[in-house]
């Protein structure tokens, strides 16, 4: 479980986050909408560990702190940039990630991702050399390949074809079913059809939350 | 799905990860190429630090000398070593030299695994730079110290390498501790702020209270660490004793204690890494590197701003007003200046000291180091590269300068302008220290405030010239680096000969009579190489094209 207590961060002159609290459940998507600017990312980020918090407490597996390692053991964080190095292809990316995570099982695993995001026929080529869709379906696959209890996505659908978006959905799905909190950032409003709870951010605070439809999402995103 | 536990496994598949790496790029490399730059690199080092010998020569100081240097030595490389040290503090709390890569900071050091243990082997990278870089700078150091002091040359170089070694890594050690807490990064500059105030409380003392000072009666750690390893030696070091005994002995065991604590604190704060600062510093140090590697000094100058946090202020130090008939030239020097009034403080301050050490530079040069004419004219130009934002923003979006319809080179010239006016402005400092340690005549003051206006417009005309010219074509950087480096090369020999030339001229001249005729002698020729500059950017600002037939 996810818990983010009266979250603020400010950079400098500007607030990020203004007073967030949010709890979000195991076995259940959670999507976050919001304007390009309302702090979606960095409400991401700083549950990933990745930016300190001006006020405010996240806690993640009921006491663990954003960054410390039984947070990070916990935490899949999917950026909306792929992050991917230079020099390894798709499948040794995958191998060093799993065992980064003790997967011993890695290869099945891998193989099934590979092959449900459509990039199997691309598994020893360099990421360097792919279009934003492939590197963004490499991405989605390092997220997936290691074990979690919280997967937060930021962007997920950027670039992504049909039959990519289907299998991230389909993935997402499961990955909630098996037990995971699942929180995705996205400007997609047909994913709140998918999601069993929307949250709205807008301007740095939480202006809706429930099971909202695209129709009650639209106004707070134009 | 559950979370597994992560064992120390993680660590081992990091460290197979790291060497699979290194033998990747190992066999990707070209061992003709590598060791025929290393040829290069050996062979313009050995050339360059017997060239500064030959330049600098060998004098056999009086007793008047000896006892200045006794003098001032200690305090003067205490206080160089407090301040460089201090930098090192600044670089910390901006990051600290130990950049990762992006993917690192995303998919290792968010892994369940210890950041410490992640860290290490960066970290010994680092040190090693700092080692190395530290060891070449002491080389140059103990070069400059054989030409003033008696004793072998060879002693002079290997206690310089010494000291600029152990100070190189404590350098790197401290910028890396203060990258992690706050709090220790609080206690390092307490620390080193404490020390350059007690070196330099007991030079005031002593100045005050003695005829002749004796430094080493006061403890102050600092310098008696860093002047009893260099003046002893390190091969006295090791012996511990005389002929400099108790100094001596607290030199070896205080700049082994410093270098030991240094490097213990920074290792031992690994662990607390920011990672936003991490992920932050991380694409903007690739971008870096890949910047030097084509030659591109613009993006090099940018890419350093952003690292040191260095962005235009939101309200300006002055408002500019725009004169109702001011014309095209009007227009361009308020928009320039403008730009001036928005410039950070760091600037202004980076700027008045290039124009110090340029005016040390050139009394070093005026006192028999005529090579130190050359770092007049090259700080001039990276003071010259730092104040042309006009030209740079023109070029930096250039569509904008394509919909007026002016002649951009044209524009860009009248772009340097309030540079210029900026830099002799911000050089008057220097200029008054040039001024008050060597030229005070009449004759003198006239000669420091000519070199001045030659220190701007060199600076100016050579950044503006090297901001237009961009970067050596991609290819060229890649198939001949040597080639593209004559060509990002050729704006500072501008500014180098700008500044130099005049300098050289009055040195001469000033042999047999007075200083300024020297200085104007050399003006002709400053002015046509100044014009050549403007003729590049008029060229490079709007290039002729012509319509296919």
């Amino acid at each position: 479980m996810l818990v983010v207590d009266d979250v603020v961060k400010d950079y400098g002159n500007f607030v990020a986050l203004d007073g967030v609290s949010l709890t979000v459940e195991p076995q259940a998507i959670t999507a976050m909408f919001g304007v390009n600017g309302a702090g979606k990312s960095t409400l991401l980020r700083c549950c990933a560990g990745l930016s300190a918090l001006t006020s405010g407490a996240v806690t993640i597996g009921g006491e663990h702190l954003p960054g410390s390692i039984e947070a990070r053991r916990l935490t899949s964080y999917i950026p909306d940039e792929p992050v991917l190095y230079d020099d390894l292809s798709v499948i040794e990316h995958l191998e060093f990630i799993a065992r980064m995570h003790d997967v011993d099982d890695w290869e099945e695993r891998a193989d099934m991702l590979l092959e449900r995001l459509g990039i199997n026929h691309r598994r020893d080529d360099l990421p360097v050399q792919f279009s934003r869709g492939l590197r963004q379906k490499t991405s989605l696959c390092i997220g997936l390949i290691r074990p979690f209890g919280l997967l937060m996505v930021d962007e997920p659908f950027v670039g992504l074809d049909a039959p990519g978006r289907e299998a991230l959905v389909e993935l997402l799905v499961e990955v909630a079913s098996e037990g995971a909190c699942v929180l995705v950032s996205t400007h997609e409003l047909g994913f709140a059809d998918v999601a069993d709870r929307c949250v709205v951010l807008g301007d740095g605070e939480l202006v809706a939350d429930g099971a909202l439809s695209q129709a009650d999402i639209a106004p707070f995103i134009g | 799905m559950n979370a597994a536990p992560a064992t120390s496994n993680a660590l081992e598949a990091l460290h197979a990860l790291r060497s699979a790496r290194r033998s990747r790029r190992l066999e990707e490399l070209h061992w003709v190429d590598t060791l025929y730059r290393l040829y290069v690199v050996v062979i313009v080092l050995c050339v360059g630090i017997w060239w500064l010998g030959t330049i600098l020569g060998r004098s056999t100081p009086d007793a008047r000398t000896i006892a200045r240097i006794d003098e001032y030595g200690v305090t003067g490389l205490a206080l160089t070593l407090g301040v460089l040290l201090l930098g090192a503090v600044r670089s910390g709390s901006r990051g600290g030299p130990l950049a990762s890569e992006g993917p690192d900071v995303i998919h290792v050091l968010s892994a369940p695994i210890d950041r410490g243990a992640v860290l290490r082997r960066p970290f010994l990278h680092v040190l090693r730079r700092g080692l190395f870089v530290g060891a070449s700078a002491g080389a140059l150091f103990g070069e400059v110290v054989t030409s003033l002091l008696p004793g072998s040359r060879v002693g002079w170089l290997l206690r310089g390498i010494g000291l600029g070694a152990v100070a190189g890594v404590v350098w790197m050690a401290v910028a890396i501790g203060s990258a992690g807490r706050r709090r220790t990064r609080q206690f390092m500059g307490a620390a080193i702020l404490g020390s350059i105030a007690v070196v330099g409380g007991e030079f005031l003392i002593n100045r005050a209270s003695h005829p002749t000072p004796s430094h080493r009666l006061i403890v102050s750690p600092l310098s008696i660490w860093a002047w009893g390893l260099f003046v002893g030696g390190p091969s006295k070091a090791l012996l511990l004793v005389e002929p400099l005994g108790a100094p001596l002995a607290v030199g070896v065991f205080g700049m082994m204690g410093m270098f030991s604590a240094a490097v213990v604190v920074a290792a031992k704060g690994l662990h607390t890494v920011d990672m936003e600062r991490a992920a932050y510093r991380a694409r903007l140090v690739g971008q870096l590197r890949f910047a030097v590697s084509t030659q591109d000094l613009r993006t090099v100058l940018l890419l350093r701003r952003q690292l040191s946090s260095e962005s235009p202020r939101r309200r300006p130090w002055f408002q500019v007003r725009q004169p109702k008939r001011s014309g095209l030239t009007g227009a361009v020097v308020v928009r320039s200046l403008r730009g001036i009034a928005r410039w950070p403080i760091s600037r202004f301050f980076r700027i008045i000291v290039l124009g110090l050490v340029s005016a040390l530079a050139a009394v070093g040069g005026w006192r028999g180091g005529i090579v130190l004419f050359a770092v007049v004219g090259l700080c001039a130009f990276v003071a010259g590269l730092d104040v042309v934002e006009g030209i740079g923003q023109q070029i930096d979006h250039p569509t904008l300068a394509a919909s007026m319809p002016r002649h951009r080179g044209r524009l860009m010239n009248r772009q340097l302008i309030a540079p210029i006016a900026a830099l002799v402005l911000l050089g008057l400092p220097g200029a008054t220290v040039a001024a008050v340690l060597e030229w005070n005549g009449g004759s003198g003051l006239a000669a420091a405030g000519l070199l001045l206006i030659c220190w701007a417009a060199g600076g100016a005309v050579g950044g503006g010239v090297s901001t237009v010219m961009g970067p050596p074509d991609f290819a060229l950087s890649i198939q001949s680096p040597e080639t593209a480096f004559m060509l990002t090369a050729f704006p500072a020999v501008l500014s180098i000969l700008s500044v130099g030339g005049p300098l050289l001229s009055a040195y001469l001249a000033a042999r047999n009579g007075p200083v300024f005729p020297g200085f104007s002698r050399a003006i002709p020729p400053v002015l046509l190489l100044l014009y050549l500059g403007t003729v590049v950017i008029t060229g490079k600002g709007e290039p002729v094209t012509r319509p296919k037939t």
